[in-house]
């Protein structure tokens, strides 16, 4: 996280080819323009709309997501010319990459979704809803209330009802 | 569950929120639409922010097998119960059970979902004629409810499920089917492509067709975009060309029965071929930029260095697959490739060459940017007519200005591997990656009919540096060299 460069304050000379972001927490980060609008579409447009020389606002993107999203943006840009995990120069290093990254805490890991949806980061969000999806999977219903503090607010009237109403894929 | 573990789980739900249910409609539909359809259904019992997700998935497949989670022993208990009391149950019994339950899921699923863009069905097929005509019902109320795309797979019986094409309404201008895919049903004899005139993207596997089928396709499917055949067996001379055709994309992947292929496509971009051989006649192709053509019989070696690629002068990308078991000659070139970019060769020889035919195709691409090879030898070296290095055909002091990334793949480091490669680091001036790996693509289809990766053997670091020396022993190249080895499958996407 070191590389984003986080710094307070939008005062710093403007440099050559990069963009200033505002997360919705305040924090401003300064990073490569080239590297987030070929990932990130939201920023490509904010971008194009001429929000080149003041912070692009974020404002339900955290510091702590924003800067996991914009180091996902920065190695893929690198690494993968901007091609999804589909291609085949998807080589070792981004996956090894990806990997390390679908392990960070289930906290992250939702904000993370949020912020690449809000970002439109399309690999970044596939990632995430794999993993989170790789969770749900084989989980009957109250193993998934378990496992992600969902908690119950149908009445029993109303779960017998939807329990009628779903009865044909329960068996 | 103790008084300990339920203070903990308390404790936990006051601790954490529920994250998951806060995710956005589009988020959780998207989750719902990679869990089985069954789970997906069953979410609703979760809360009351699950209750309706599943009704707006827009993507779903429905398989026999995922319909009863359960094995058979399940199914057995089931199917007694069913039976009410029958404790003998017959395999048969079971099985019709199955499809009951199978029909009765779908219908439910299909009566709640109004959103349902894609379906997917894999079915049983019987003789019952009553499970037939609930199968059919199902696939045309799917259609009439505005579904685009559809795939049909009936399972375990080849030819047995006759496509419904009395069910469809003759004017097929309003419908929104757009993407068909039909695996090993029949078309019968009453086949009416008018019915499917709406379809932009077709796919036939499996599937008996024949000329007069093709040609009902193109002249009545006139929005017709991609055009797939995969192993269909039947014996035919293909002619792709009717007036005002839109094709874009022609696949052709192991019809066994394919001997030639003509094509009079004036749009078409993208052509793939797997099979054996089969003759290409390009009638009209001005705008194909994208060929793939993979053959699995070695007569196509020479059939691609003396005819095929002299048609090929204006595509952009390219991808050979070819067997040999003779030396590989210099390819016969009329006209330099003017537009190729990106050139993957998968040669499997039983001679050990040198690949100087290699560098005449890139001498006569003079703006390729990306190679990759797959070079599978068997046999002995042949030392005959291999001595010295690599060089070029038509002039040794010719420089490539545009080739960036180099992959090397099934890299053995033999003698004339190392030989080629030290020639691309020396005449490649603007070469960035070099990269070897030990893997073989090798052309077995997965489910999804793509291409996989065989595991390779990985190098020792003390094999990566002596192999780095001998690459690089007296060259100046500022390319990265990478060895690279891949743990996982990876998917080559034809």
């Amino acid at each position: 996280m070191a590389t984003t460069g986080a710094s307070d304050g939008a005062s710093a000379a403007k440099k050559e080819g990069l963009v200033t972001l505002m997360s919705g927490d305040g924090e401003i980060f300064e990073v490569e323009a080239a590297a987030v609008a070929a990932l990130s579409v939201t920023i490509r447009h904010a971008i194009e709309e001429g929000f080149g020389d003041r912070p692009i606002p974020l404002p339900i993107v955290g510091a702590r997501a924003l800067a996991l999203a914009v180091e996902y943006c920065r190695k893929h840009h690198s690494l993968g010319g901007g091609a999804g995990e589909d291609s085949a120069a998807y080589d070792d290093e981004l996956r090894a990459f990806d990997h390390n990254l679908a392990k960070v805490d289930r906290d992250t890991l939702f904000d993370l979704i949020e912020a690449a949806n809000y970002l439109e980061i399309e690999g970044l969000l596939n990632l995430m809803c794999r993993t989170v999806a790789e969770m749900m999977k084989g989980k009957s219903v109250e193993e998934l209330r378990r496992t992600f503090d969902v908690s119950n607010d149908y009445t029993p009237e109303e779960e017998e009802e939807v329990r009628r109403e779903v009865s044909w894929a329960l068996d | 569950m103790d008084s300990s573990e339920q203070h903990c789980l308390r404790q936990s739900r006051r601790g954490n929120q529920d994250k998951l249910s806060e995710l956005p409609d589009n988020i959780l539909i998207s989750l719902l639409e990679r869990l089985d359809v069954r789970s997906a259904v069953a979410t609703s019992l979760l809360s009351s922010r699950w209750r309706h997700l599943w009704k707006s998935i827009t993507d779903v497949e429905f398989r026999t097998d995922s319909i009863k989670p359960y094995g058979d022993h399940r199914s057995f208990v089931l199917c007694t119960r069913y039976r009410a009391g029958a404790l003998n149950a017959r395999r048969s019994d079971i099985q019709q059970y199955q499809r009951h339950v199978f029909t009765r899921f779908v219908s439910n699923f299909l009566r709640s979902n109004h959103d349902l863009r894609r379906l997917c069905l894999h079915f049983d097929v019987t003789k019952s004629h009553e499970y037939r005509g609930s199968i059919d019902r199902l696939i045309c109320s799917a259609i009439q409810a505005g579904v685009s795309e559809l795939e049909l797979f009936p399972l375990h019986c080849w030819n047995a499920y006759e496509f419904p094409w009395q069910l469809l309404t003759a004017d097929s201008s309003g419908s929104s089917l757009t993407n068909l895919k039909l695996r090993n049903c029949s078309l019968g004899t009453h086949y009416d492509f008018r019915r499917l005139g709406s379809i932009s993207r077709l796919c036939l596997a499996n599937i008996d067709i024949s000329q007069e089928i093709v040609r009902d396709i193109l002249q009545n499917c006139t929005r017709l975009e991609s055009l797939t055949l995969e192993r269909c067996p039947s014996p035919i001379d293909l002619s792709i060309a009717s007036p005002d055709l839109q094709l874009r994309e022609l696949v052709l992947q192991f019809c066994v029965g394919i001997t030639s292929v003509e094509i009079f496509a004036p749009k078409l971009r993208r052509l793939q071929y797997s099979g054996f051989f089969a003759q290409f006649l390009f009638k009209s192709v001005p705008c194909l930029e994208h060929i793939s053509l993979r053959y699995a019989s070695s007569n196509g070696a020479k059939y691609i260095f003396e005819n095929l690629l002299c048609e090929l002068a204006h595509v952009s990308d390219l991808i050979l697959d070819f067997t040999s078991h003779e030396h590989l000659m210099k390819p016969r070139l009329h006209s330099p490739f003017s537009n190729l970019k990106d050139l993957t060769v998968d040669v499997f020889t039983t001679r050990r060459d040198k690949l100087t035919w290699l560098a005449a195709v890139l001498e006569a691409a003079p703006f390729l940017e990306k190679l990759q090879t797959t070079v599978t030898t068997v046999g002995s070296i042949d030392h005959a007519g291999n001595g010295g290095g690599i060089s070029w055909h038509r002039s040794n002091g010719f420089q490539h200005h545009h080739l960036m990334d180099v992959k090397m793949h099934y890299f053995e480091g033999s003698d004339f591997e190392i030989a080629f490669a030290r020639f691309l680091l020396e005449k490649a001036v603007v070469l960035r990656s070099l990269t070897f790996t030990s893997e073989y693509i090798h052309p077995w289809f997965d489910r999804t009919g793509n291409y996989s990766v065989c595991y390779g053997r990985r190098w020792t670091e003390k094999e990566k540096s002596h192999l780095l020396e001998q690459l690089t022993a007296g060259i100046a190249s500022s390319a990265r060299i990478i060895f690279s080895a891949v743990e996982k499958v990876v998917r080559y996407v034809l």
